[in-house]
């Protein structure tokens, strides 16, 4: 069965969750609603499901509503497909996984290309994209060998998979366990290293991660053991 | 600046990317493509190739299988191929290299060794401004 879980924020997008539905229903893929400002204990409720023989885990929001998802499936042994449909603003992980609508996102479900990606993991917490800080007063450690500092203020990208607008991003792989540190300081002022981990330490600044779950600082930054089959587009491949 | 017959390696597709403002401190270890543009303090290895750009300045022991060379380095190279070094290039170390190149205006101070196939080249430079161009 395919367990649709509709984030909080998606109440403002009424008319296009409708037009959604409406898709889903055209293209047989039908399932079971759970409306997370219900739902007490995520990991329970996903438990519950997953034992009751759930298909696909379908996350319908924005990157903080995946991100709450994966970081329950991430403790989960059963490795259940996970798919996105993007409502609204802050959708960096859809269109990084190929989904740029809700309407995309209905066929992409339907045809089900699966891609397992590794996540990422800043401390005890999962992230999919990203991690991102300022690098004003930021410490960045590279494999215990080396250290990172910058002259100008700009900003700190830490990323596990390319983002749609990424001009490196043959670079970015989610499959290779190498977290890729980005520092942009200017136009042309870019920075490029990989790690397998990466040690960030700032007094002032929190790291932010999938651009919705704040960690403090310091913060181990590398490529867990864990992996997630994702419903991606059709054109989006990691190598 | 370099002839175009010479053969130097791509690094449009550059794995690793050092920017202008950046500062790197340590023992940086790579197996790929190299462009630093920043500061390097302490060890650099790979087994691709580096490109240090003009405003680049490297203290450090460096050890490549090719090189570009336009900025300043204060340290020892051991390239295990070819070796391009720019008129802007300022070098205060020792240089071990399969295959060199020097252009007009390039500042080197330390020993030269080009080991090509069977020839066994060695000659030293002292604190003065290179007149060996292409």
């Amino acid at each position: 069965m395919n367990i649709f879980l509709y984030d909080e924020s998606t109440d403002k997008y009424k008319k296009k969750i409708k037009k959604t539905e409406e898709e889903l229903n055209r293209l047989n893929l039908q399932g079971k609603i759970i409306y997370l400002k219900n739902v007490k204990n995520l990991k329970e409720t996903l438990l519950e499901e997953v034992n009751n023989g759930a298909k696909t885990i379908i996350s319908v929001g924005n990157n903080l509503t995946i991100n709450n998802v994966i970081n329950v499936l991430a403790n989960i042994s059963e490795n259940i497909p996970v798919s996105l449909i993007p409502i609204g603003p802050n959708n960096s992980i859809a269109e990084s996984m190929g989904i740029f609508s809700e309407k995309d996102a209905c066929f992409i479900l339907s045809s089900r290309r699966i891609e397992n990606i590794m996540l990422a993991k800043a401390n005890n917490k999962f992230f999919i994209e990203n991690a991102f800080i300022k690098n004003e007063g930021s410490r960045i450690y590279i494999n215990n060998s080396f250290k990172i500092s910058t002259e100008k203020n700009g900003n700190v990208f830490f990323l596990n998979i390319s983002p749609k607008k990424y001009l490196r991003k043959e670079l970015v792989n989610p499959k290779d366990n190498l977290i890729n540190l980005y520092i942009k300081t200017g136009l042309k002022n870019e920075t490029h290293i990989s790690g397998e981990n990466i040690e960030i330490k700032n007094e002032k600044e929190d790291i932010l991660l999938d651009n919705s779950i704040k960690e403090k600082t310091p913060t181990i930054i590398s490529i867990s053991n864990k992996s997630i089959p994702f419903i991606v587009g059709k054109e989006r491949f990691f190598e | 600046m370099f002839k175009k017959d010479e053969k130097l390696t791509d690094f449009s597709e550059a794995e690793t990317i050092i920017g202008e403002s950046v500062q790197v401190k340590g023992h940086f270890e790579n197996n790929g493509n190299v462009i630093i543009n920043g500061s390097l303090d302490g060890e650099i290895k790979t087994k691709g190739a580096i490109l240090v750009g003009e405003k680049a300045k490297i203290t450090a022991n460096v050890e490549a299988e090719e090189m570009i060379v336009r900025g300043s380095i204060q340290g020892n190279l051991k390239i295990f191929g070819y070796l391009a070094i720019g008129e802007s290039a300022k070098i205060f170390g020792d240089i071990e290299c399969l295959q060199i190149s020097i252009e007009k205006g390039a500042e080197i101070n330390g020993q030269v060794s080009i080991n090509n196939k069977n020839k066994n080249i060695s000659s030293t430079k002292n604190n003065e401004e290179s007149n060996v161009s292409e």
